[in-house]
């Protein structure tokens, strides 16, 4: 079994059944078998040989989920682009992983205009019109093409790559291979038991690791996904009326999503009463709303899940009804996960045991490695007593009832609307821009009630506030790029003589929220 | 529909919200090219209140009302007729 099986198996067992509901549209597994089948081949035509790494621009909807299908059906490796990160970046990650053909569609025609200014692109797939300059594949000629079968890979062959921000600022690509993806799939259908009559929704982009449970687990278990578009995730009011009327029975997003759910979403006028489980992960859940939320939707069992992008979901903790406890467990591993608490900075895990400190991870759903690493993990995974052990950089302590707990990073490393963000890389990026001599930002919770960056900036002569905030929109995915700015007039420096950033952060921080003036 | 306040929301939109490199107009769709996030959104309908003393009621924000400046400017044009 491999990733590129999950369409031709479900079309084969529940073929006349519905896949994906889009947008005016519906497609049964038959279709979307087919349709992936047309892609790939299409990708065979353009030469895309198996380990390739094939790029996908595109916004929410069934054709990121063909795209996705399309590229591990042919063995190649599928590298989602996020289209909320500027050109300059999306050109890094096509230099750095040698991507040379991308899966778009017309709505991204712009940025495709632009990424093919960047960089050389052999080919361009899924557009409607041909690029002036760069060899087009339109969809309508993928639409006449005869669907391939899937190639035989072996699992441990790569099939996706997630990218994320290393700390230098350079893209860091967290490579799975088929086994640790179906390991996912697997484990998280049986776990929350996903059958044919469900309705999951798919809102997460592709580019960020929850979205591979309505990417793979769903079909998998032969359940029907819906897609929520980008417009919707915009609109709280009308995310919600689309889970109200496709009768959506499991959710599964980050925390911020439903918080806008709760602020924005007009839920006393919405039926929430399919949704059976709401999975929420990738940040830290705010009780408060959480309750709101369920009060709406009282048939929903609410799951915080937990697990870096580098060993997908492996702990989760369940409630059925209020009171959302203040510290919400990540609760126990899963089967196919074990937990080692060691000493913060430990060079591996030891025999474990603590019942506080940096939590590693052995898990059968774990990526290879990063793309391009030098070494296992670049540092971070190493082997022992036969298993290979992630360092997650989380604290995490252990309650009485052996339930797990998160309790912060050991590094700088920040979610920002789930977003995984490191503040020496959003730091590093400005650190280059004109005008500074020094850069630090960090996160504030703003007067929107979601968290945003904040740059604590010491200028130089001719800096100027607003022409840096574009310039930083331009090299920083919208997530990272600072909201704000606060002009340091001195600097403060540590005992040791260098500039003390972590007093600066607090500084910026606290200006950016209002406490002092 | 005021100029005004066209320009006012495209002025505010361009150098606050719009993330990437794109240039806003009146009839620039906002929601579809990614222009705005979800975040730019709230930051909108909270502008509005703040700087235009209108009253943005959450089943106002819909994709109807948000999807151009030009359309915001509609929705601001019949807020302050029935105000």
């Amino acid at each position: 079994m491999s990733l590129g099986q999950i369409l031709p198996r479900a079309a084969g067992e529940h073929g006349g059944r519905t896949a994906v509901l889009d947008i005016g549209r519906e497609l049964t597994f038959e279709q979307v078998d087919h349709a992936a089948g047309r892609m790939a081949a299409a990708l065979i035509g353009e030469g895309v040989q198996p380990g390739e790494r094939v790029g996908v621009s595109l916004f929410k909807s069934a054709d990121g989920f063909v795209a996705m299908h399309a590229i591990v059906r042919i063995g190649a490796v599928a590298v989602p682009l996020d289209p909320g990160s500027p050109t300059s970046r999306l050109a890094a990650i096509c230099s750095q992983m040698d991507i040379g053909v991308v899966i778009t569609h017309d709505l991204r025609r712009d940025a495709l205009v632009d990424l093919a200014m960047s960089v050389s692109l052999r080919a361009v797939l899924g557009l409607c019109d041909s690029l002036e300059d760069t060899h087009t594949v339109t969809a309508a000629s993928i639409g006449s093409l005869e669907p391939a079968d899937p190639v035989e890979v072996d699992v441990g062959d790569p099939a996706y790559i997630i990218t994320t921000s290393g700390s230098t600022g350079e893209p860091k690509g967290i490579m799975h291979s088929h086994r640790s993806a179906l390991a996912y799939a697997d484990n998280s259908a049986a776990t929350f038991g996903l059958v044919p009559d469900d309705r999951v929704s798919d809102i997460a982009p592709h580019h960020f690791d929850i979205s591979t449970f309505a990417l793979w687990s769903a079909p998998h278990a032969g359940a029907s996904i819906v897609v929520m578009p980008d417009v919707h995730q915009r609109i709280p009011a009308s995310l919600s009326q689309r889970t109200a009327d496709e009768r959506v029975t499991v959710w599964y997003s980050v925390p911020f999503l439903l918080n806008q759910l709760v602020l924005r979403g007009d839920l006393a006028n919405r039926d929430l009463s399919s949704l059976r489980l709401v999975q929420l992960g990738g940040e830290v859940i705010q009780p408060d709303a959480l309750e709101t939320f369920m009060s709406f939707a009282s048939h929903a069992v609410i799951a915080n899940v937990y697990g870096p992008a580098e060993t997908n979901q492996c702990s989760r903790y369940l409630l059925s009804a209020p009171p959302v406890p203040a510290s919400f467990p990540i609760g126990q591993p899963w089967s196919v996960a074990t937990f080692r608490v060691a000493e913060p900075g430990a060079t591996g895990p030891g025999a474990g045991g603590l019942n506080e400190g940096e939590l590693w991870v052995a898990a059968e759903t774990m990526m290879m490695g990063y793309f391009g690493e030098t070494t296992p993990g670049n540092g971070r995974i190493v082997e022992q007593d036969g298993h290979r052990w992630y360092r997650t950089g989380d604290l995490v302590r252990l309650d009485s009832a052996g339930e797990f707990h998160f309790e912060g990073r050991a590094d700088l490393q920040i979610k920002i609307r789930g977003h995984r963000v490191e503040l020496e890389a959003i730091e590093a990026e400005l650190e280059r821009l004109p005008g500074i001599e020094a850069a630090v930002a960090t996160p504030f919770r703003g007067s929107t009630g979601a968290d945003e960056v904040v740059a604590g900036i010491l200028p130089l002569e001719g800096f100027e506030a607003d022409a840096f905030l574009d310039a930083a929109r331009e090299v920083l995915p919208g997530y990272a790029a600072p909201a704000r700015t606060v002009i340091f007039n001195s600097k403060k420096i540590t005992g040791s003589g260098k500039l003390d950033r972590r007093a600066l952060r607090e500084d910026a921080r606290a200006a950016a929220e209002g406490t002092i003036q | 529909m005021t100029t005004a306040a066209v320009d006012q929301l495209i002025d505010f939109i361009q150098t606050e919200i719009v993330l990437g490199s794109i240039t806003v107009s009146a009839d620039t769709d906002l929601l579809l090219t990614g222009a705005v996030d979800s975040l730019g959104v709230i930051r909108i309908t909270q502008w509005m209140e703040d700087s235009l003393g209108v009253s943005v009621d959450p089943g106002d924000v819909t994709l109807e009302n948000f999807q151009t400046i030009e359309r915001m400017a509609t929705y601001l044009d019949g807020r302050s007729a029935a105000a």
